[in-house]
């Protein structure tokens, strides 16, 4: 079970982070708003799911608090955010986010951390 | 009613003794009677008794004759029968007598016939069958019914015997019984008397024994002096009456104890004042000789004769007047008098005394020893019995010295009289002047003071550096001439003389009627202050008569004070004067500031300070106590208690620097944010005073800075996420190996994102200028529809919407730059594809209205909703809309739309319906053409609903087509896709389409033209070709095409074509039309 989802109303984005998760070897699933994203969380089996903060329909922060215990225990998630601010980070934590990941951000940093969740995830 | 006690026993003894004899007669008379009663019964029933023994004798006696006679026939026995029948007969008539019941009387009745029917039928039957000797018959004749009757007799008498005997027994027991009644009722009546007389003896004694030991009580009380109580009188007998008579007699004796006691008072205390009387005699001859001893100490005493000669003078007298007795004895009391002038007065002394009345007064003697001396005397005089007086005494005391002392005091006394007038003045002047504030009220008080004291002819006072005077006696030029003088010289000289005075010959107008030369004296003086500065100058003059140097120095001293007063009238004036500069300067001040003491309680508070708390009156006016400001300040404060705490803190704690608070105000029905800092307050010693509150409104900058920082949220947002994508694909291109689509796909991407960020900070750089107001605005004449145009060729590859330009306008001319006008109209259209995220026809309209210019940008997009409207166009606003969320933009494009608009005089505003989209309108002024109603009138005349539509990529070749079309009153729309003219034109009612055949990439003219021929709706579309290529005839056949115009042409070519179809519509419709060449 390698799969992840990516949860980004911005296209481009989308692109970046699919792009470079799939030349890593995994397996990806894309997803436009947050509605979306809560949706195929809830249905898929997913390992991991990044989510933008900024969305439409559920913000990222919606997402994550409107997940089963469920899925929120089999399932670690990333917060993606433009705003660099100290609280939008605490905000991202306290809802149940296990990773935070500030725009804009090194793709590199971004595959450090998916398989930093990989391993732990492992263990 | 006095009731005698011996009556009283008689009377009950009496009644007793009656009653007795009475019940006892009574009682005994009946007794009597029933025993007689018994008596009688009883021989009754004895006679009875005896009559029927009698009878029963007779009877048997009767029947045993009758026998014998019947045995024997023996006539004698027959004799005796017959008496023995007269027996029975007799005793019969007895019984009858006594017979008196009922059975009796039957018997006596039954005997009777019996005796009769006996008599005349048996016994002669008897005798005659005896005779006869029948003795069968006499047989028979005895058993046949006879026999019954002698029977029942027989009962009869032996049962009257038994009843006799019977009732005999019945009467003796009867008496025996009454006897015994009569014993008991006897000794029962005995023991009554017997008891009554022990109850009148035992009353006798209680009525008589104890009164007599109460009066023996009271007797032994009244002989031991004690009061007699009089308790007895309310008995009417004997008793009562001696009882009276006791109380009487000892009611006199004490009465009579009590006079003697009273006299013997009265004695007592006349012998008391007797001796009083004679003490007080010895005392008063005491005194008497105290007074002489103390009068010849201290007073002189003479006695004087009818002739007014002396006749004895005491040592005093000599002592003092130092005149010898022998020297006085004898002489007249005139060798006493000091001068001729005071005969009168003892002329008066002597009339007074003569008549008889006492002399009392002061009065001067001459001494021995040549001097004189002052007495007080009093002369007595002594008057005979006929009412003239014989002789005088006169007492006097020496009161020289006290009368010098008297004149020593009058003189001082007029003397401080004098300085108190002065005093006063002073006071008065004083008080008038520490009452007077302002230079003006000052300087007229003092004048007009000054002047009731002195008798000036002339006089000014004024103030050295301010025009202020008073002056008296001048002419308005003379004092002008006098104020404008420079004193300069006047003043220093003042600084150093108290005061000046000028002598000199008077002037025409002072001399007046005088014919000698009169002299005048000017003075003046100056009011210096503390530093000897001259701060005022009085000048003055008199006529004729110098002022008195210590008039002049007094007024010297006036100068003194007033200067004291003058001096603090200037500072007062000069405080209040800044005082009043303050609290403009504070109530002018655009915050609220408030000063309350150390204990909180509110000292001061300005205008504005009054406007932010809802300025109530009271707080204005007096001090308000802490609680009190505090509960209508914090009224209408959202974070009240945490304003209270900080106003507390404020107040009870010392703070060198300032403690800052934010509250929110709710003020008819507005929210305010107040910014409020309280610091101490300290005096010079570093004592705290209390404590200054400055409120700030600092709404604006509050709305400021929340939208700012909703910007910079925003703003962080929209360049982070593009600033994502350039530096992670460029990474990704840095450190992979990539196929070269991927890089070119990479590096298109980075490049519209570096775009995107390009526009983000041209947007935000554009604001930043507005805002400083550094835009320049490069106004040039320019045509509308070119710019429109020029704009929407930009948007030629929006292959999402259908965009099209539709030009209604007849003037296009404006002035305007050009370039913010693109820009307004870019972000217009290019909202209006945003916010149309399901795609439609975008029409950019453009219209001649009234003088102005008009462009509309149609979306059929998302909307706006109503609430919405009003901050549309504000800066930094973004409408919070779940759908726009994912539509990206910096808040900004609108407000820059606006601000550039406003630049221009124009407008710009929004119609909108929320789900069925928007429509955005600018209006700029014409410039060309005044449109009046006439023209436009005339417009609209030649304005034919006739549209055409131009299919056109190249902006100038549409531009100039437009324009002639146009002005030949066709409507114009523009496209530049094929494919997007198309779904238009099935939607649009046209005259003609003009076709360029060299189109876009997807379509070119000719596919367009057929699918246009092919459409039932649409082949009958007249179809004009306007291209540079050669005329293909072959394709013009195939697809009927109207006409074919080959570029280069003259644009008129197109309208004249045009015009045709207008006008043979009807009949030519599908029809193609060939170029004419």
């Amino acid at each position: 079970m390698s799969k992840i989802l990516v949860a980004d109303d911005e296209e481009i984005l989308r692109m970046l982070i699919v792009d470079t998760l799939e030349d890593e070897g995994y397996d990806i699933d894309e997803a436009g708003d947050g509605a979306e994203a809560l949706d195929m969380l809830e249905k898929g089996d997913y390992h991991l799911a990044i989510l933008d903060y900024m969305m439409p329909e559920k913000t990222g922060i919606e997402v994550v608090k409107n997940l089963s215990n469920e899925t929120k225990t089999k399932t670690k998630l990333v917060m993606l955010t433009a705003k660099a601010q100290v609280k939008d980070k605490q905000e991202a934590m306290e809802a149940g986010a296990d990773y935070y990941m500030a725009k804009p951000f090194s793709p590199s940093d971004l595959v450090d951390m998916v398989n930093q969740a990989f391993t732990e995830g492992l263990k | 009613m006095f009731k005698s006690i011996r009556s009283k026993f008689i009377s009950i003894a009496v009644l007793s003794l009656v009653i007795l004899t009475f019940v006892g007669t009574g009682y005994y008379i009946h007794l009597t009677s029933v025993l007689d009663e018994l008596e009688q019964e009883r021989s009754e029933v004895y006679e009875k008794a005896l009559i029927v023994e009698d009878l029963e004798s007779s009877y048997n006696d009767m029947l045993f004759r009758a026998r014998g006679y019947y045995a024997f026939l023996d006539e004698n026995e027959k004799n005796q029968l017959e008496n023995r029948l007269e027996d029975f007969k007799n005793h019969l008539s007895e019984f009858e007598q006594v017979a008196d019941s009922e059975q009796e009387t039957l018997l006596y009745n039954d005997l009777v016939v019996f005796i009769e029917r006996y008599e005349n039928e048996l016994l002669p039957a008897a005798i005659t069958l005896v005779e006869n000797e029948n003795y069968l018959g006499l047989r028979d004749l005895a058993s046949g019914g006879a026999n019954e009757t002698i029977n029942q007799f027989l009962d009869f008498t032996r049962a009257n015997e038994v009843q006799s005997n019977q009732r005999l027994d019945d009467i003796y027991t009867e008496s025996v019984d009454t006897a015994n009644l009569f014993t008991l009722i006897t000794l029962l009546a005995s023991a009554g008397a017997i008891i009554i007389l022990f109850v009148i003896i035992f009353y006798l004694l209680r009525d008589l024994l104890r009164p007599i030991d109460d009066l023996k009580l009271a007797a032994n009380s009244l002989a031991a002096g004690k009061e007699v109580y009089h308790d007895l009188d309310e008995r009417k007998d004997e008793i009562g009456a001696l009882n009276q008579s006791f109380y009487h007699m000892a009611q006199a004796i004490q009465e009579k104890e009590e006079e003697l006691m009273s006299q013997n008072e009265e004695l007592q205390a006349q012998q008391d004042e007797l001796s009083d009387h004679q003490d007080q005699m010895r005392y008063y001859i005491t005194d008497i000789e105290n007074m002489k001893r103390a009068m010849d100490q201290f007073s002189l005493v003479t006695t004087i004769d009818e002739n007014g000669v002396f006749t004895y003078v005491n040592e005093k007298f000599v002592e003092t007047t130092d005149y010898k007795q022998e020297e006085t004895i004898g002489k007249t009391y005139k060798m006493m008098l000091v001068s001729e002038n005071d005969r009168d007065f003892f002329k008066n002394i002597k009339q007074q005394i003569q008549s008889g009345s006492i002399w009392n007064g002061e009065g001067r003697f001459s001494t021995g020893s040549g001097g004189v001396i002052w007495l007080q005397m009093t002369v007595v005089p002594y008057v005979n019995k006929y009412g003239r007086p014989y002789q005088y005494i006169a007492i006097g005391l020496d009161i020289t010295e006290s009368k010098q002392m008297q004149n020593k005091l009058k003189e001082s006394l007029s003397q401080t009289e004098k300085t108190k007038t002065k005093l006063e003045r002073y006071n008065q002047l004083n008080h008038a002047m520490s009452l007077d504030v302002g230079k003006e009220n000052f300087v007229s008080t003092v004048f007009s003071y000054i002047n009731k004291l002195y008798n000036f002819d002339k006089s000014v006072l004024m103030l050295v550096d301010e025009p202020v005077y008073r002056a008296m006696g001048l002419t308005q030029k003379t004092i002008d001439q006098f104020i404008n003088t420079d004193h300069s010289e006047l003043v220093e000289r003042l600084k150093s003389e108290k005061h000046l005075t000028v002598k000199r010959k008077a002037t025409q107008a002072e001399q007046g009627l005088a014919e000698e030369a009169i002299e005048v004296y000017d003075y003046y003086t100056g009011v210096r202050n503390a530093n000897g500065e001259v701060m005022a100058v009085l000048a003055a003059t008199t006529v004729g008569m110098p002022v008195c140097e210590n008039d002049l120095l007094e007024l010297d001293g006036i100068m003194n004070r007033v200067s004291i007063a003058l001096e603090r009238v200037l500072i007062y004036d000069e405080i209040e004067e800044s005082r009043k500069l303050n609290q403009d300067i504070i109530n002018n001040v655009n915050e609220g500031i408030q000063f309350v003491s150390e204990t909180g309680d509110m000292i001061q508070i300005n205008e504005m300070m009054c406007e932010l708390s809802g300025c109530q009156e009271w707080l204005k006016k007096k001090p308000a106590a802490k609680n009190k400001w505090m509960i209508a300040f914090t009224k209408a404060v959202e974070n009240r208690e945490e304003t209270a705490t900080f106003f507390d803190k404020c107040i009870t704690e010392n703070y060198r620097g300032a403690l800052n608070h934010q509250y929110i105000l709710y003020k008819n029905g507005q929210e305010k944010v107040i910014d409020v800092y309280g610091t101490s307050v300290f005096n010079d010693d570093s004592e705290r005073v209390g404590t200054i509150f400055v409120h700030r409104d600092i709404t604006r900058e509050h709305e400021l800075d929340q939208m700012k920082s909703e910007l910079v949220s925003t703003v962080s947002h929209e360049l982070r996420t593009p600033l994502s994508s350039v530096l992670g694909f460029t990474e990704l291109l840095l450190k992979k190996d990539l196929k070269p689509e991927r890089q070119r796909k990479y590096l298109d991407t980075i490049y519209k994102e570096a775009k995107r960020l390009t526009n983000l900070i041209n947007n935000f750089l554009d604001l930043q200028r507005m805002e400083s107001g550094n835009q320049k605005y490069d106004m040039a004449v320019c045509s509308l529809d070119t710019i429109v145009m020029d704009v929407m060729n930009n948007f030629k590859h929006v292959n999402s919407h259908q965009l099209s330009f539709v030009d209604e306008s007849k003037y296009v001319k404006v002035k305007a730059d050009q370039e913010r006008l693109e820009q307004v109209l870019t972000n217009l259209i290019s909202n209006a594809i945003k916010f149309s995220p399901d795609g439609g026809s975008i029409k950019v309209r453009l219209q001649n209205e009234e003088n102005q210019m008009v462009i509309r940008i149609e979306d059929p997009g998302l909307g706006i909703p109503k609430d919405a409207v009003d901050k549309l166009f504000s800066k930094f606003h973004r409408i919070d809309q779940t759908d726009r969320k994912k539509i990206g933009g910096t808040g900004l494009g609108l407000a820059i739309a606006k601000e550039i608009i406003d630049q221009h005089d124009g407008s710009i505003w929004v119609e909108s319906e929320e789900g069925k989209g928007s429509i955005f309108s600018v209006s700029l002024p014409l410039l060309d053409g005044m449109m009046n109603e006439e023209t436009m009138q005339s417009s609209s005349a030649t304005f034919s609903p006739s549209s055409v539509m131009i299919i056109e990529d190249d902006t100038s070749l549409a531009l100039l087509l437009s324009e002639e079309l146009k002005a030949n009153g066709f409507r114009v729309i523009h496209h530049y896709d094929p494919q997007n003219a198309y779904d238009d034109i099935v939607r649009t009612e046209l005259t003609a389409v003009v076709v360029d055949l060299m189109l876009g990439e997807e379509m070119d003219g000719w596919e367009l033209i057929e699918k246009l021929k092919l459409d039932p709706k649409t082949k009958d579309l007249p179809i004009v070709i306007s291209s540079a290529l050669d005329r293909s005839d072959e394709k013009v056949q195939q697809f009927q095409v109207n006409e074919y115009l080959t570029k280069p042409y003259p644009p008129n070519e197109l309208s004249k074509t045009l015009l045709q179809f207008v006008q043979s519509q009807e009949k030519q419709a599908g029809e193609v039309l060939f170029p004419r060449e």
